[in-house]
């Protein structure tokens, strides 16, 4: 493990697990409460549509995704609040569409995209520094406005029909909650992939959730499990040489089950035990 | 003197169905008012109103003389379904502080004001040694406390309930009328409840709402009244104390 870290892009790697990890678990936790789940695999989806138009007019396919991500995110927050349209109608057309505007975009740009894998099911081992910059200062924005709102997005998530009486401005306040899923799924793509987005945002707050009995404390523990995560799987990654995304994934999932199974255990023994 | 609430000719539609039809409500300061009616008979409905969370089709309301836009907040609202998750990592103490959100203000953390107006607010409902529990911990009776605590937190003058006894069992909901009574010597209450006996027991003056609101400021609801809000003979049945709401009637 030790002379691995000698190789710039396995130092890369662990980087960017880690600053994902920042990104899910504090993000995670809000989805995670208010059920945002759908949501933020919708976002993620709708982010396709801007790394093909960032291969079709050449620029970095990253800002692309950036731009369609936030876009998708206030479109389906106000339809969702604002038209008839279920949240879940919305979700889903829009997830469609991004993929599918992604589709004719690349098909329409010169040449054979090489690396589209690496956008769908992410390519931690080819991150470059450049990229890992961009994940640093959006892990940056997104802590700040966390800690500038706390208060409102806890109330938010807690109960959003009483936070709207108080004359509180909750809409405004969902959609910049939405935007900053959808800057970590930014952060995210280079990691696990579009696909994959949505398990490493849940999945270590989901755990924290079943542990944790405040906000904060459930945001640090799934901060702390999603870098053991993303690090143990990309070392197993290494050793079995597979796909390292997919690997993170399934070590984070096995986790979940585990504690879950030994929450409900544990339940079970403290009834048995009353009685 | 203003009116705590006045409601004028309201009138709500819900993609084409009439919730509401022409209802006129006086609500003045320390009023009591038991609003009782059938499912559906647009009872949340009226409170949303109220609460500036419906927009009515025709009429206009006002909270302590402003539309509910601009006052609503200063409204205490207890909602029927407990809109929040059971196991939402939160305790009673973090619970009854965002009843003060607007107070603290944006980009500005809970001040000194905001944990002693917390503090006495779980102190009137009786809860404040149990404000370090996580809320999964608690009873139905318990929960429905913390609500209420955070509905008082801004002290308003007035409190709007919906169905406060349905996660109450029957055996405290005696303790839980007289929270109320005691806070009604501070501000308005109405409260909304299909259960016409509990009802008529505590609160000062009661209105039946089906779309129509059946409203006679005073304690008295007759047969008639109740007749036509529920659209079927009902069966009144008086109980003495502490004062009588429904007229005696023959056995």
């Amino acid at each position: 493990m030790i002379e691995l870290l000698q190789y710039q892009f396995i130092q890369n790697a662990l980087i960017a697990g880690l600053l994902s990890s920042i990104a899910c678990g504090v993000i995670g936790s809000f989805v995670v409460v208010k059920r945002m789940v759908s949501i933020s695999g919708g976002i993620a989806h709708a982010s396709f549509g801007g790394i093909g138009l960032g291969y079709l007019l050449g620029f970095n396919p990253v800002a692309g995704a950036l731009a369609f991500s936030l876009g998708s995110a206030l479109v389906m927050g106000t339809v969702s609040r604002k038209t008839r349209l279920s949240a879940d109608t919305s979700i889903g057309v829009l997830w469609a569409t991004g993929m599918a505007m992604g589709v004719i975009f690349i098909g329409l740009a010169p040449g054979y995209a090489p690396d589209l894998f690496s956008y769908l099911f992410g390519s931690i081992l080819t991150v470059p520094r450049s990229d890992i910059i961009l994940m640093g200062i959006i892990d940056g924005v997104i802590l700040l406005v966390v800690f500038m709102f706390f208060k409102e997005f806890s109330a938010l998530s807690f109960d959003e029909e009483f936070t709207r009486i108080l004359g509180v401005p909750s809409f405004a306040l969902y959609l910049v909650l939405l935007c900053l899923i959808a800057l970590t799924v930014v952060v995210l793509i280079r990691a696990v992939g579009i696909v994959l987005v949505i398990a490493l945002i849940t999945i270590p707050a989901a755990i924290a959730y079943q542990f944790t009995r405040s906000l904060k404390k459930m945001m640090l523990a799934a901060v702390i499990m999603g870098m053991l995560f993303t690090t143990a799987g990309l070392w197993l990654s290494y050793q079995l040489d597979i796909a390292s995304g997919a690997t993170i994934i399934l070590v984070s999932a096995a986790s979940l089950f585990i504690s879950t199974g030994y929450v409900k255990v544990k339940n079970r023994y403290r009834h048995e035990s009353f009685e | 003197m203003t009116a705590v609430a006045k409601l004028k000719d309201i009138w709500v539609h819900y993609e084409g169905v009439t919730a509401l039809e022409s209802v006129n409500l006086n609500v003045e300061e320390k009023d009591f008012i038991g609003i009782i009616g059938p499912n559906g008979g647009g009872k949340s409905t009226l409170l949303k109103v109220m609460l500036g969370l419906v927009e009515p089709s025709k009429g206009k309301v006002e909270i302590l003389g402003l539309p509910p836009k601009k006052n609503a907040h200063k409204i205490g609202y207890v909602a029927q379904y407990r809109n929040f998750d059971r196991n939402f990592p939160i305790n009673v103490w973090d619970v009854v502080l965002m009843g003060r959100l607007r107070h603290a203000g944006l980009l500005r953390g809970y001040g000194k004001e905001d944990f002693k107006a917390a503090a006495e607010a779980l102190e009137r409902v009786d809860m404040l040694d149990l404000k370090n529990r996580h809320i999964s911990e608690l009873s139905g009776g318990q929960q429905q406390r913390v609500l209420i605590a955070r509905a008082l937190v801004t002290q308003p003058k007035l409190l709007l309930l919906d169905e406060p006894m349905s996660n109450v069992d029957s055996a405290i909901q005696k303790g839980f009328y007289d929270l109320l009574a005691e806070l009604n010597e501070q501000m308005a209450i109405i409260m909304v409840s299909h259960d016409i006996s509990a009802v008529s027991l505590y609160v000062k003056k009661v209105a039946c709402l089906n779309k129509k609101l059946y409203y006679h400021g005073t304690g008295q609801i007759t047969a008639e009244d109740l007749e036509a809000t529920y659209q079927c003979p009902v069966e009144l049945i008086a109980h003495g104390a502490p004062h009588r709401v429904l007229r005696e009637h023959p056995r």
